[in-house]
């Protein structure tokens, strides 16, 4: 099945993958408590092999209870995000789409909000924010459902429904408290991986794989889809019901990502371009270092935000600070093509 | 393969027809041509015939079964389309594209291999463009693309080809090597109905051709029948002749009178 796909391109991967691996465990061991890399390596191999601790109990909790969920969830938001912007892209043909597109991250935005005014609890924000972003996906889908032309009427409805949403948030800051709620709303917003715990990892994780693997399986009919809605109908392909259910997968990456870390920006929209730079446009290539790319990318920002200053700095910010000078050097050396 | 048409009415808003009632019959291997000014509405008649538009009224069927008890991939099988007009957004291969053509015979969650990359690599040759085969398709001209998306579409193995236009960005040369193409199609048992600007064309090459004008077909019947001076001159509101040049064995359309 893959034979068309090279094998320099399958290295390429491995490497990245390695890569990965490497930032993934060096960012469980830099932190206000530092830890060295062979102690991180056999604290998380502890469970699974015999050996004897040379390691205080503290390092142990700071690695597996604190360190560990907040690195595993970075990767897989950042993967998220990168992946359903660019299968968006690609479906809508549009270099400008991301997975907010439709919509999600306001209807999230809002559901958060709404849940912070409402009770303290994070179990609460993080069901509230899914549950709004699905509505305003749902909203979207519904209102482009008789369009003519309808990859640029779907864009269109998700402005529409986004600007309903933040228009939500912004009454609902107007009204909420300007000492207690009003900044950890804002917070929210900003995007951050601290409230990140396990329980809505465990809860998370399943669904973003199976995800994953149901678009790498159909990265073939993404390409088509992203051809054109003509030719992809007369090769065959009912491109409204392939869209729809593509369609509802990357919202379930987008608003699980949301709920999750809040809103994080530029991730969903760079990463695939940048990403494209390494691949083409052939989402069988694309998918794989796309997800890869936007973990390690998230995993990197993540450590940024812990280690810089004593407070930490919200992941929305510094996902654009330093994404910025990244992409235009690779747009200034002309090698994002659209 | 037979396509029928019967009584087929088509409007895209109510009361404003773009044509109505039309009839008409394609058994392979024939080709037939459909000549009309422009906004006659013959690609709007061709995206009914391909299942781009559902019809206003009126039935299709192709081999006795109706369009629209077709699944895609059973349609995608028995004929293929190709639009007028293609804007790429992104530089995958010519040979990719070519091997989409395969969508229908591949199941969701497979990919093209060897087998799909070999017949590919055959309809490009058969095209004589086999050396487009590792471009990419942004990077192509608008002539050799139509001759891609023709590749793409012989990949799907149909037994009708819908050409909308299909001569329109090609050179001088390559009109006539297409329509050289179009006859060896129909050799090998392929029906092709086109949509077409040049009448030359539909004498050259068309065994059927029709006219289509305000709403209806006009004209309909075998190409020298159909293709003459009046009827011509009365479709394009410019004076024409249809000569014929006996030591060629052809005939050609002229419009009369020299610039003024």
């Amino acid at each position: 099945m893959l034979d068309t796909i090279n094998r320099h391109f399958r290295l390429f991967e491995l490497l990245l993958f390695l890569l990965l691996c490497l930032i993934f465990l060096v960012s469980l061991s830099v932190g206000k408590y530092s830890a060295s890399l062979p102690k991180v390596f056999s604290i998380l191999l502890s469970p699974v092999v015999p050996m004897d601790s040379s390691w205080t109990k503290l390092d142990e909790n700071i690695i597996l209870q604190v360190r560990l969920p907040r690195a595993v969830a970075a990767v897989f938001v950042g993967a998220s995000l990168a992946c359903a912007g660019a299968v968006f892209q690609g479906i809508f043909r549009n270099p400008l789409a991301s997975p907010y597109t439709l919509g999600v991250s306001n209807g999230a935005g809002f559901g958060a909000a709404l849940a912070i005014l409402l009770s303290n609890s994070s179990t609460a924000i993080q069901l509230s924010a899914m549950l709004f972003a699905f509505l305003a996906v749902l909203l979207v889908l519904r209102l482009g459902k008789h369009a003519k032309n309808s990859t640029v009427t779907l864009i269109l409805a998700g402005v529409i429904v986004g600007s309903l949403f933040a228009a939500l948030v912004s009454l609902i800051k107007f009204m909420a408290d300007p000492f207690d709620k009003l900044p950890a709303i804002v917070f929210w917003l900003m995007g951050s991986l601290a409230a990140v715990n396990l329980s809505s990892l465990l809860f998370a994780l399943p669904l973003l794989l199976s995800v994953f693997l149901l678009l790498i399986l159909y990265s073939w009919r993404l390409n088509i889809l992203s051809i054109g809605d003509a030719e992809a109908r007369s090769y065959g392909v009912d491109v409204k019901r392939s869209r729809t259910v593509v369609i509802i997968c990357c919202s379930m990456l987008a608003a699980v990502s949301v709920a999750l870390a809040g809103v994080i920006g530029w991730i969903g929209l760079v990463i695939p371009h940048l990403s494209r730079v390494f691949t083409g446009p052939d989402f069988r290539r694309l998918l794989p270092v796309s997800l890869m790319l936007g973990g390690m990318y998230l995993l990197i920002i993540d450590d940024f935000c812990r280690l810089i200053g004593s407070a930490e700095i919200p992941l929305g910010v510094v996902t654009a600070l330093l994404g910025t000078p990244v992409f235009a050097y690779f747009m200034l050396k002309e090698k994002v093509k659209w | 393969m037979e396509l029928t048409v019967k009584n087929l009415c088509f409007a895209y808003q109510k009361n404003h027809p773009v044509f109505t009632d039309i009839s008409f019959n394609v058994s392979t291997p024939e080709i037939f041509c459909i000549l009309g000014a422009n906004g006659a509405g013959k690609s709007t008649l061709l995206k009914c015939l391909a299942n781009q538009h559902a019809a206003s009224s009126g039935q299709i069927f192709y081999d006795e079964q109706l369009l629209h008890s077709f699944s895609m991939r059973e349609l995608a099988k028995k004929i293929a389309y190709i639009p007028q007009t293609h804007a790429p957004a992104f530089p995958f291969s010519v040979l990719d594209i070519v091997m989409m053509g395969r969508a229908a015979y591949l199941g969701s969650f497979s990919s093209p291999g060897n087998r799909e990359k070999k017949l590919a690599e055959e309809k490009l040759a058969l095209l004589g463009i086999e050396q487009l085969a590792g471009k990419s398709y942004t990077d192509i001209s608008g002539g050799e693309r139509q001759l891609v998306m023709l590749a793409s579409a012989l990949a799907q193995e149909p037994q009708m080809l819908l050409l909308d236009e299909p001569t329109a960005h090609l050179d001088f040369g390559r009109q006539y090597r297409f329509l050289d193409i179009l006859h060896l199609l129909k050799k090998q048992g392929i029906g092709i109905l086109m949509t077409s600007h040049f009448p030359d064309h539909a004498l050259r090459a068309a065994d059927t051709t029709a006219i289509l004008k305000d709403g209806t077909f006009a004209h309909i019947g075998p190409s020298a029948d159909v293709v003459t001076s009046e009827n011509l001159t009365a479709l394009y509101n410019v004076p024409i002749q249809v000569i014929s040049l006996p030591e060629y064995d052809q005939k050609i359309c002229l419009p009369e009178g020299a610039l003024s």
